[in-house]
């Protein structure tokens, strides 16, 4: 769904519905959303909405619609939390990884959770390597092997991190309740 | 006569006392600081700005920071309204600056500091402030001319003093509204002359005017140099480099001109990890089959 909005939203101008920090303080809170729609290169928006979409695919086919639904609502919220509350210095923000990241995070542990080892294995693996990554980012502030963006665009590993994280409760969260 | 030479050689001592007593004059140096207006108490007592936000084209304002403590200016009020005029003239070139407002010293009071500049932008509807700094030493120095004055004619016609006049004058350039500095610039001048006893006093006001006049100059070039850094420091998203205040500049339209910001792209790193899932799904599919 998300990556269907995007394409929708990519009739619009990405400038009116980018997260803007200015213009959030000055009404116009609906880019605390639409700028988790927009994208600031062509290749940042096929990576990002690629992995929403294969992700997205996997998990409905595999039935974890529902989850999969919470999990992207999660990684949506903590992506604006991160953003607006625990970046003062960024004024401006886009992309959809934050979401993305909850669902990687999300199908990594559903993998990692069966029975057979060598499937258990390398999903753990990409998961420790996903997270350990945006850890390591947000904590020393480089980013590591970062695509091409625009001047002045920088990536925000910290949204990879909280979106990691946030899918990664989401599905301990729905276990226990399953279990329970 | 035994008494007329005995009077000469006992007034060349005092002649010389007289003549070191009116060539030599201590150096004199005057100080004025933005620093010191907008932190009085220490710019550990100030919160960093985290982010600038500039809507072109932008109105600033220009004055000389008051006086650290009463003394005087070695330039009248005029000559100090000449050279803000000079300076505000070169940044008007400039087609981001809507406005500028040449704020009477009057206006900013000792150790008023932003709250003394957010009264000036209420009034004037300012966002940016210049504020000059100066910091100005003469130095007079006796030369073997001022031997001359021993005689009735040297000290009216020979200037045996030397003076040096160094001038260094600072302009700091702050928003007014997130209290950042965005940029700043420098300007120096040396003056050097000669003077007489008599006239030693008007010529060190000439020199500290002139001193003035050049430092300008030099600070006008310095300004322009920094205006561009800072326009081409802007495109990148931040002040002045990584630490430094975000900022971001909006033209008359409302629409942003400057790519700032973040995004969540997802890299190498990550395609890797999706790679490692796609092979933990492809070997669990074989080992169920």
């Amino acid at each position: 769904m998300i990556a269907a909005l995007s394409a929708m939203a990519a009739l619009l101008p990405a400038a009116a519905l980018e997260y803007d920090r200015i213009r959030v303080g000055e009404g116009e809170a609906w880019r605390l959303l639409t700028g988790e729609l927009v994208h600031w290169t062509a290749r940042m928006a096929v990576f990002d909405l690629g992995m929403l979409l294969a992700l997205g695919i996997w998990l409905e086919l595999r039935g974890d619609r529902r989850i999969a639904a919470v999990a992207l609502v999660s990684g949506t919220a903590l992506t604006v939390f991160a953003v607006h509350a625990l970046s003062p210095g960024l004024l401006v923000y886009r992309g959809s990884s934050g979401a993305a990241s909850a669902l990687f995070v999300l199908a990594a542990v559903r993998i990692a959770d069966s029975s057979d080892r060598w499937s258990r294995v390398p999903a753990t693996a990409a998961m420790l390597l996903f997270l350990g990554k945006a850890a390591f980012e947000s904590f020393t502030g480089q980013a590591l092997f970062a695509g091409p963006l625009p001047e002045g665009v920088r990536v925000v590993p910290m949204v990879h991190l909280l979106g990691g994280l946030g899918g990664l409760a989401i599905t301990r969260c729905c276990n226990r309740a399953g279990s329970g | 006569m035994r008494h007329r030479i005995a009077l000469f050689f006992l007034s060349l001592p005092l002649l010389a006392w007289a003549a070191g007593c009116t060539g030599t004059l201590p150096p004199t140096r005057r100080v004025n600081s933005a620093l010191d207006f907008l932190y009085p108490e220490g710019v550990t007592a100030a919160e960093p700005a985290s982010e600038v936000v500039l809507k072109l084209p932008v109105r600033v304002g220009l004055a000389f920071a008051p006086n650290r403590h009463d003394q005087p200016d070695p330039i009248t009020e005029e000559q100090k309204q000449r050279l803000l005029a000079r300076v505000a003239a070169a940044f008007k070139e400039h087609q981001a600056i809507g406005h500028l407002e040449v704020v009477p010293t009057a206006y900013l009071q000792r150790g008023g500091s932003f709250a003394n500049l957010e009264q000036i932008r209420g009034l004037l509807g300012l966002d940016l402030m210049v504020l000059l700094s100066y910091d100005q030493s003469q130095f007079t120095e006796s030369t073997r001319a001022s031997w001359t004055y021993l005689t009735v004619v040297g000290p009216l016609l020979i200037e045996g003093e030397k003076n040096d006049t160094r001038t260094v004058m600072d302009a700091v350039v702050y928003d007014v509204r997130s209290r950042a500095l965005l940029f700043r610039a420098a300007g120096e001048s040396t003056v050097k002359g000669r003077s007489s006893p008599l006239n030693v006093d008007r010529k060190r006001r000439t020199h500290a005017a002139e001193g003035f006049d050049k430092a300008t100059d030099s600070l006008i070039d310095s300004l322009n140099t920094a205006l561009a850094q800072f326009e081409e420091q802007a495109k990148t998203g931040t002040v002045q480099g990584p630490g430094t205040p975000a900022i971001a500049m909006y033209n008359a339209k409302g629409e942003r001109i400057t790519a700032t910001g973040g995004g969540g792209a997802m890299g190498i790193t990550e395609l890797i990890a999706a790679a490692l899932l796609g092979f933990s799904l492809l070997v669990r599919r074989r080992s169920l089959n």
